[in-house]
């Protein structure tokens, strides 16, 4: 067996930050994935690079962010023949295997990878309560059968706590009574300090709370805004009930995993594509640029206290998507050609940080960027020619903005971009900056149509056209 | 009409959701059911809730599968054993377990899983026991899955509320494998469904969002709906007439 160890991406689906019991949150009850922060380091300041499916999970696959990739939403397929991680694994000696959700549009996974389990359709968000429970038997199986020389890459892609959408379909159609009677009522975890909407949100965002034919599911969009108090709580303690439910499946896994001989020299990375609205911000899903939808868990974990310097430790270092591609290369010794960084060495106790600003995309025109303190969201505003060249300063005009406090406003309630004119500023100039090395790609021709019907929805709101 | 709480016709677009489950409904409510028995056979026709725009369904899918077993009674306990057929998800589960009149899970267990597709995973052999709400499962080659203690007993399977939906609070080990302590259901309310009165209950708690269970008279749970999946009884049958 080689010296190199094996390593795990384990996934969940639009678990925000906060769904956790070591977050300190009250409402549930998550001690497998607690377990992994404990014999781990938890990186405080990770976040998703787009916060919807596929494109956070392209990003992780391949070290770009999704314009570089031409997948800035759902329904993108990849745009050109970026070697994906499982590819790079295969060649550098590792043995790349998956189960689970996968969703990087356009890339077949059995291409990429020794399939474990696939399901009878590719499995990207449909059937997480029946295909979780699969994919940690395939994952079982594996540690229980694998035999070969190589170091294995195992990415065990689970779906919940993404079922909630389920949930709230059931809105879109249905008329659901009043749960006000319902006896659990005394149980429900009260709304968040931020529910409601706040002042000054950029064109893109009230384009898509208010319109059709944007990238929200519609149909929910209309459902909650009839939603009284109670609904909305019964929706969050329902969420927190999926997250137990991956939890579960994760302990089962992890039990097996720890009685196996694999124990002693696997890593594990454990993060979440994009976070969850529980009515922050008085939105549900993800979608927006708000911590919640962006802001996810990560911790770098093992066993057997081999690769973690201080097991427990948490790290203020700032960690974007694609340094999950990074940390993977990283621990199996791959180079790559991309901007990915590695937060092996904070884990190993040399290094404490990673990078000075996080650059964060969303439904096409929006983009935040997060510094140390502050966070700037905005929109490049859509130009009259399309040309389905993802937007970039070099080509767009900067539209509306949003500037937060994060140390003294973590809720993101008090929009300070009027105030603190020289603090956005010194954001855009880093923007200038680094989009110089963004090597954007034209978006597929599959989701086209649905930019075109969000440009038209984005200039009303700048009362363009 | 269709309760709320039964009603996916919406959700499916290549799927006749309303047809096949109101069909497997009117089945079950013809079945004749005894005041006791020592032996049954029952099965459920898993129909799936997925929103329309995560179906995949090809033309001639008919549902999402079955799940058959067949319980008898052996001393003071009911020997239950069965197959979970899912073609959504390709697996497929052979379970063995024994239960108490109310007492639960008793003892040994077993599950056979299966992967139809037959990717990189084949199959996994998992035997467990339950004794005094502790729990353990291990793979046929020897490594742990479930090593716990729940202090809410009993421990049902979901494979036992489709039989019998507990009164008390329990835990509920899914799929013999997965364990959700401090599960409980609560009255909903009565369904009139063509001259039939269901009684509706919502079962929730650790681990389990609502999920909706629709009991008939004789105390037989014709409906279950779960987020992803509906079951309904569509075939049962009885024998002997010792027991209840």
């Amino acid at each position: 067996m080689s010296d190199r160890p094996n390593i795990i991406l384990l996934s969940v689906d639009e678990m925000t930050y906060t769904a956790l019991s070591c977050m300190g949150n009250s409402c549930l009850d998550t001690p497998n994935m607690d377990s992994l922060f404990k014999k781990g380091i938890a990186f405080e300041r990770s976040y998703s690079t787009n916060p919807v499916c596929s494109p956070a999970r392209s990003s992780w696959a391949t070290g770009r962010y999704p314009s570089e990739l031409g997948s800035n939403l759902n329904f993108c397929q990849l745009a050109s023949p970026v070697p994906d991680i499982g590819q790079l694994m295969k060649t550098g000696g590792y043995f790349p295997a998956h189960a689970g959700k996968w969703h990087v549009e356009g890339r077949d996974p059995r291409e990429s990878f020794h399939c474990l389990y696939y399901g009878n359709d590719e499995i990207w968000a449909y059937g997480a309560e029946i295909f979780d429970c699969a994919t940690t038997h395939a994952a079982i199986s594996f540690f229980q059968d694998y035999s070969g020389e190589k170091p294995f890459y195992l990415q065990l892609g689970y779906i919940n706590p993404h079922d909630m959408c389920e949930y709230l379909h059931n809105y879109e159609y249905k008329k659901i009574p009043d749960w006000s009677g319902f006896d659990l009522i005394k149980q429900l975890p009260d709304l968040p300090e931020n529910f409601g909407v706040f002042p000054n949100e950029t064109a893109v965002l009230r384009a898509f709370r208010r319109s059709d034919d944007c990238l929200i599911h519609q149909d929910i969009r209309k459902a909650v805004l009839a939603w009284p108090e109670e609904e909305w709580r019964y929706f969050i303690w329902n969420y927190y009930r999926f997250v137990e439910k991956v939890d579960v499946e994760i302990g089962k896994m992890l039990t097996a995993l720890c009685s196996s001989r694999f124990c002693e020299n696997t890593v594990i990375i454990f993060t979440v594509d994009h976070g969850e609205s529980l009515g922050e911000h008085s939105m549900f899903q993800k979608f927006t640029l708000y911590e919640e939808s962006v802001h996810v868990p990560l911790a770098i974990a093992d066993y057997s206290g081999k690769y973690v310097k201080a097991p427990g430790g948490r790290s203020r270092a700032m960690v974007s998507g694609i340094d999950v591609f990074g940390t993977i290369c990283d621990y199996a010794g791959l180079v790559h050609d991309t901007n990915a960084k590695s937060v092996r060495r904070i884990v190993e106790g040399y290094e404490q940080d990673l990078r000075d600003y996080i650059y964060i995309e969303n439904n096409y025109w929006g983009r935040a960027v997060i510094g140390p303190r502050y966070k700037l969201i905005f929109d490049y505003i859509p130009g009259l020619a399309m040309d389905y060249i993802p937007p970039r300063l070099r080509s767009h005009k900067i539209g509306d903005m949003q500037l937060f406090d994060l140390l003294s406003d973590p809720h993101e309630t008090e929009d300070l971009s009027k105030q603190k004119p020289a603090e956005c500023e010194e954001i855009l100039d880093w923007v200038a900056d680094f989009e110089k090395d963004l090597k954007v790609q034209m978006v597929h021709d599959s989701a086209r149509g649905i930019i075109e019907r969000c440009q038209r929805r984005v200039w009303r709101e700048y009362a363009i056209g | 009409m269709l309760h709320w709480s039964v009603d996916y016709r919406s959700h499916q677009n290549l799927f006749d959701y309303e047809k096949y489950f109101t069909k497997a409904l009117a089945k079950s409510l013809k079945i004749e059911y005894p005041q006791s028995y020592n032996w049954c056979r029952k099965k459920y026709r898993i129909l799936p809730n997925y929103w329309n725009g995560f179906s995949t369904h090809h033309e001639n899918y008919e549902g999402a599968g079955n799940i058959e077993f067949e319980k008898g009674h052996i001393g003071s306990l009911w020997e239950v054993k069965g197959i979970q057929n899912n073609t959504d998800s390709a697996e497929r589960i052979h379970f063995h377990y024994f239960t108490g009149a109310g007492t639960g899970i008793a003892g040994n267990y077993r599950c056979t899983v299966e992967n139809l597709n037959q990717d990189g995973y084949r199959s996994l052999e998992l035997a467990g026991r339950v004794e005094c709400g502790r729990i353990e499962l291990h793979t046929g080659k020897g490594l742990s899955v479930i090593k716990e203690q729940t202090q809410t007993m009993p421990v049902y399977t979901n494979w036992c509320l489709l039989d019998r939906l507990p009164e008390q609070p329990f835990s509920l080990l899914e799929n013999l494998d997965s364990l959700y302590r401090e599960v409980k259901q609560q009255y909903l309310e009565t369904w009139d469904y063509n001259g039939e009165r269901l009684n509706g209950y919502v079962v929730s708690g650790y681990g389990s969002p609502f999920s909706y269970y629709w009991v008939n008279t004789q105390g037989h749970v014709v409906v279950a709906v779960q987020t992803l999946m509906t079951y309904v009884l569509c075939e049962a049958e009885f024998q002997g007439g010792n027991q209840v």
